[in-house]
């Protein structure tokens, strides 16, 4: 642990010790030793579904950078690392494009290793899914010759499966970004299930605090209609991000979808339309192999 | 008194106190001296009114609920922390222009010396496999390819 940073052992949460304000990587002496990156993920539920393993690195590092989307979360950062915890969050801006809002934080990231700092990065979820900051880090800093890696976390996806009761063995899975699925000609199998990530940001580049824009959503149904019919049932999903709620689980028509009030958070899960067909030559040709 | 967050964020890093708080939330609450008003907040369960209370929001505007949402009864308080998007889709799409060739070596992975992680083989006779692949039921989806044009 850096000489620079108390312990948060054993000291009960919300002393009020965690109020030392963060300067970022502008308070980093430059130092001769070595930084590193590791990128970890704070779970959707912060209580419950934190790793031991992040919390261990969260409390040794020098540098804490995170973006969580939940106040507890936030409260858990700040009192694992008081000194050393710091916000990315403040490089969302209304309006302006998430891209560089991404960039601005992987310099951001990188300049705290480059300054030689046990650098951790913090991400709700799991940080390797549907994440560009922690990816592009992890590889620029690889590129510069610095330690860098990924932990697990328990993503979106991982809750809609608890929560769904859904198998992606069974039938299959694909798994698209929403506004991926709608912008390339990706041939989806309706025998299959799918799901629809980021649903209520689709073809929106830029950040809003509040309501994204989802004037896009006609599309995305008459794109879907070539697949599924009209009355297909889909489900929107939002995993639960605090302790004692539930999952927002809501089934409705596909051809109501257009007019659902579907927020940011939101998942699109579909399953299959119609029953996979057997392919007669290779059942027959495995069923030699297998006996 | 415990504040609601400080609590919260307690159950986040102490397993114990997360399995006493699963086991009997109230005793836990009451044990970490949370208000009333946050204990009757995290009863409810309504996501809004512990952000509320998260937020400070006194308790009476916490609570009031309203019945206009399209997805039923829900408590008229705007809360919600904002919604931070960590991705963006990145390449144009493939109809801006033929997609690039991947290679052979894309589908190698980064070590092609390492033995894949899986493969497939029956299981031993003696266990229980956790998944069997089996047909669809004939109550399940829809039989038949979709139709030229798209399904209406």
């Amino acid at each position: 642990m850096s000489a620079q940073k108390s312990s948060s052992e054993n000291r009960p949460i919300g002393s009020g010790k965690e109020d030392s304000k963060s300067e970022g990587a502008d308070r980093i002496p430059h130092e001769t030793k070595r930084g590193s990156l590791v990128v970890i993920g704070t779970g959707i539920r912060t209580v419950g579904q934190l790793t031991i393993e992040a919390i261990a690195w969260m409390e040794i590092a020098d540098s804490l950078l995170y973006v969580v989307a939940d106040p507890v979360a936030e409260a858990v950062i700040k009192h694992l690392n008081p000194t050393g915890a710091d916000s990315l969050a403040r490089y969302y801006e209304e309006g302006k494009l998430r891209i560089h809002t991404y960039n601005a934080m992987v310099e951001h990231i990188l300049r705290c290793v480059r300054a030689g700092n046990k650098t951790v990065a913090a991400f709700y979820g799991h940080p390797g899914v549907f994440a560009y900051p922690s990816h592009e880090s992890i590889r620029r800093a690889k590129s510069e010759g610095f330690p860098a890696r990924m932990l697990p976390g328990i993503s979106s996806e991982d809750c809609l499966f608890a929560d769904l009761g859904v198998d992606p063995a069974t039938w299959g899975c694909q798994s698209y970004e929403a506004t991926d699925f709608l912008l390339s000609s990706s041939f989806i199998d309706p025998s299959s299930q799918l799901i629809l990530w980021q649903v209520g940001l689709l073809a929106e580049l830029t950040h809003k605090s509040q309501q994204f824009d989802t004037r896009a959503m006609p599309l995305l149904v008459q794109k879907l209609t070539q697949f599924y019919p009209l009355s297909h049932p889909v489900t929107l999903y939002q995993a639960a991000m605090l302790p004692g709620t539930d999952p927002l689980i809501v089934q409705i028509p596909l051809y109501s979808l257009a007019e659902f009030p579907i927020t940011a958070g939101m998942t699109l899960y579909i399953s299959p339309a119609w029953a996979r067909v057997p392919d007669p030559a290779m059942l027959q040709l495995a069923s030699l192999i297998m006996g | 008194m415990a504040e609601l967050k400080d609590f919260l964020a307690e159950l986040a890093i102490n397993p114990k106190k997360l399995g006493e708080f699963i086991h009997d939330p109230e005793a836990a609450m009451t044990k970490a001296e949370l208000s009333k008003e946050d204990k009757a907040a995290l009863l409810n369960g309504f996501p809004s009114i512990i952000y509320a209370r998260l937020a400070g929001v006194p308790t009476q505007q916490a609570f009031q609920i309203t019945s206009s949402s399209p997805i039923g009864m829900q408590p008229n308080v705007t809360q919600i922390p904002p919604y931070y998007p960590i991705y963006i889709v990145l390449a144009p799409p493939s109809y801006m222009g033929q997609p690039p060739y991947m290679g052979p070596q894309a589908q190698q992975g980064p070590f092609p010396y390492l033995t894949p992680h899986f493969v497939w083989q029956p299981p031993p006779p003696y266990l229980t496999p956790h998944f069997v692949w089996q047909p669809p039921p004939p109550s399940g989806p829809q039989a038949g390819p979709p139709q030229a044009g798209g399904w209406r």
